[in-house]
């Protein structure tokens, strides 16, 4: 595996709450995350956004006096507890009715202190954050390989991952199966080294 | 608002010695063993495909959110289908200020949700139209008509990698000056607000540009959002021809095309390595006055730039025609620098045989 850069170099730039391109970078890359997060546990899509933006805030306050000590948890579990916490604000703030871009309708099993799986010791709320993490890193990686690889193997890629057999995509664009195997391995490859290095790189 | 205080947060207070790297090569968490062993097996495309599923779904005063288009600190955009009418939308949604405060009160009126109100500005066809204005409790939606189309960077950059350098200026340029017509036309009816980013022209597939994200503009939202001066738009639409013309950025992003500021500094783009081909000078001028550190040199409105853009389309003045020659000629040397000598010791030659011919005939006259 490589040695990252440049996450690294984001995450240190992030100590120094006035660079705004560092923050702007770190928040077009994570707000999704955040935003879907948020929506899992029932937000409405325009208060997943609030929340995520409120995240963004709490981090910009806390960035310049942390550091991240990979042997205390990784850059996740930071993020994870930082969505968590607003979350709660934001559900023990709108526990009274207000108006329609208020609703929110977070399950109880969402997230808390008062989480009634927290005795069991399996956190729902990090389980489901975990996942979102592993699609938030799937999802950067699918956008590199649509951006590096032909369309023709683009196309091919999208077909197969809407569960379209091999036999019929290889009739369609006059392929062998062989090739469309191939196609299908090599972005395969590709998409896991990505995944293994933006890992790396997130620390 | 959150104090920042994360308990068991992974992070500690920063030593002196500032951040530490976290190590690349440790060992891979359950987590993360998860995310790789998926491409072990077929799982990846049923991961992949569970990504890449839309981000969002519900609705937002009657318009069925599809998918987010663009989101800043500040606004969302969302593309949406109005489910009364079936007509896709986009919906920008951005907070408020002024509503429920201890030290400012909402409005009643203004804090009754759905409010629609018929604040929209005159339609211009280079212009978004502005369909509605929906209240929510702190959050205002401006509901436009959806466009289809390219931002206008990338579309310039995709007419200068497939058409000739002369048919590529004139057509960004004559896009261009539209779009400085809409932006006129954005200012003229109050409505035009914010940065004049590319992202905010979206050219049609037959050419024409259209204004997005423009919109009434109104006294509670934050100055950022508000009009800038008419002239911040010359220096906005400069900013935007020397990239749509070169390609390059003019300046640092974060200091690009900001049209909010009341008095602008500019720092003037460099100039002096572009090719003429793909700036001719009369266009290069118009460029350049509208991104003149002097205010005084600038264009007064867009409508002006528009105006001298055209002109300089057309082929400006003869003495812009004759330095584009000299450059063309300058341009030949340099790449054909035998042919050019070639060329001049034949003009060279021609013109003293000319001259001893003349002087011969004067000499027989005087004879």
């Amino acid at each position: 595996m490589s040695v990252p850069s440049t996450q690294l170099t984001l995450l240190a730039r992030l100590q120094n709450p006035k660079d705004e391109a560092a923050w702007k970078r770190f928040e077009s890359r994570y707000r999704e995350l955040l935003v879907r997060f948020c929506m899992r546990h029932g937000l409405q899509p325009t208060d997943a956004e609030d929340v995520a933006q409120s995240s963004f805030t709490a981090l910009l306050n806390a960035m310049p006096a942390f550091r991240l000590d990979p042997a205390k948890g990784r850059f996740r579990d930071y993020l994870f507890r930082v969505v968590r916490s607003e979350i709660s604000r934001v559900r023990s703030k709108d526990l009274r009715p207000t108006g329609a871009a208020r609703t929110l309708s977070i399950s109880e099993d969402s997230v808390g202190e008062t989480s009634p799986h927290r005795d069991t010791g399996v956190d729902p709320s990090q389980t489901a954050f975990e996942q979102e993490w592993i699609n938030h890193h799937f999802r950067i990686a699918m956008a590199k390989v649509r951006r590096t690889f032909a369309p023709e193997s683009v196309a091919i890629f999208e077909r197969l991952m809407r569960g379209d057999p091999v036999a019929a995509i290889a009739t369609d664009s006059g392929m062998s199966e062989q090739a469309v195997h191939k196609i299908k391995q090599r972005v395969r490859d590709r998409m896991k080294s990505f995944v293994e290095q933006q890992i790396a790189e997130e620390g | 608002m959150s104090d920042g205080r994360m308990d068991g947060a992974p992070l500690e207070r920063a030593r002196p010695d500032g951040p530490v790297a976290p190590d690349p090569l440790r060992a891979l968490d359950v987590v993360e063993r998860k995310a790789v062993a998926a491409f072990e097996s077929d799982a990846w495309l049923s991961r992949a495909a569970l990504a890449d599923e839309p981000a969002i779904s519900g609705e937002l005063a009657g318009y069925k959110l599809v998918r987010v288009v663009a989101r800043d600190l500040r606004r969302t955009v969302y593309e949406a289908v109005d489910e009364r009418t079936g007509q896709r939308v986009a919906v920008r949604r951005a907070a408020r200020r002024g509503g429920d405060s201890p030290t400012n009160p909402a409005d009643p009126a203004s804090s009754a949700t759905r409010a629609a109100r018929a604040t929209t500005p005159p339609r211009h066809p280079l212009v978004a139209a502005v369909i509605a204005v929906v209240d929510l409790d702190d959050v205002r939606l401006v509901i436009s008509e959806w466009i289809h189309g390219e931002p206008i960077d990338h579309w310039s950059d995709l007419v200068r990698s497939m058409q000739d350098p002369r048919t590529a200026v004139v057509k960004i340029g004559q896009t261009l000056a539209q779009t400085a017509r809409a932006v006129a036309a954005a200012r003229a009816a109050g409505a035009m607000r914010g940065k004049l980013a590319p992202s905010r022209i979206l050219v049609q597939a037959d050419g024409t540009p259209r204004l997005i994200g423009s919109g009434p503009i109104e006294p509670e939202e934050p100055r950022e959002a508000r009009a800038g001066e008419a002239h911040a738009d010359v220096v906005a639409l400069g900013l935007l021809a020397y990239r749509v013309f070169t390609g390059r950025n003019p300046v640092d992003s974060s200091q690009a095309i900001e049209t909010d500021t009341p008095s602008i500094r500019v720092i003037e783009p460099d100039f002096s390595d572009i090719d003429r081909r793909r700036l001719p000078r009369s266009v290069a001028r118009v460029v350049r006055h509208a991104l003149a550190s002097d205010a005084s040199r600038r264009q007064v409105d867009a409508s002006t730039l528009a105006d001298r853009l055209e002109q300089a389309l057309g082929g400006g003045g003869a003495a812009d025609r004759a330095l584009e020659a000299i450059d063309a000629a300058r341009g030949f040397a340099r790449r054909r620098r035998t042919a050019s000598v070639a060329v001049l010791l034949v003009i060279l030659a021609t013109t003293i045989a000319l001259v001893v011919a003349a002087l011969s005939d004067s000499g027989g006259v005087a004879r």
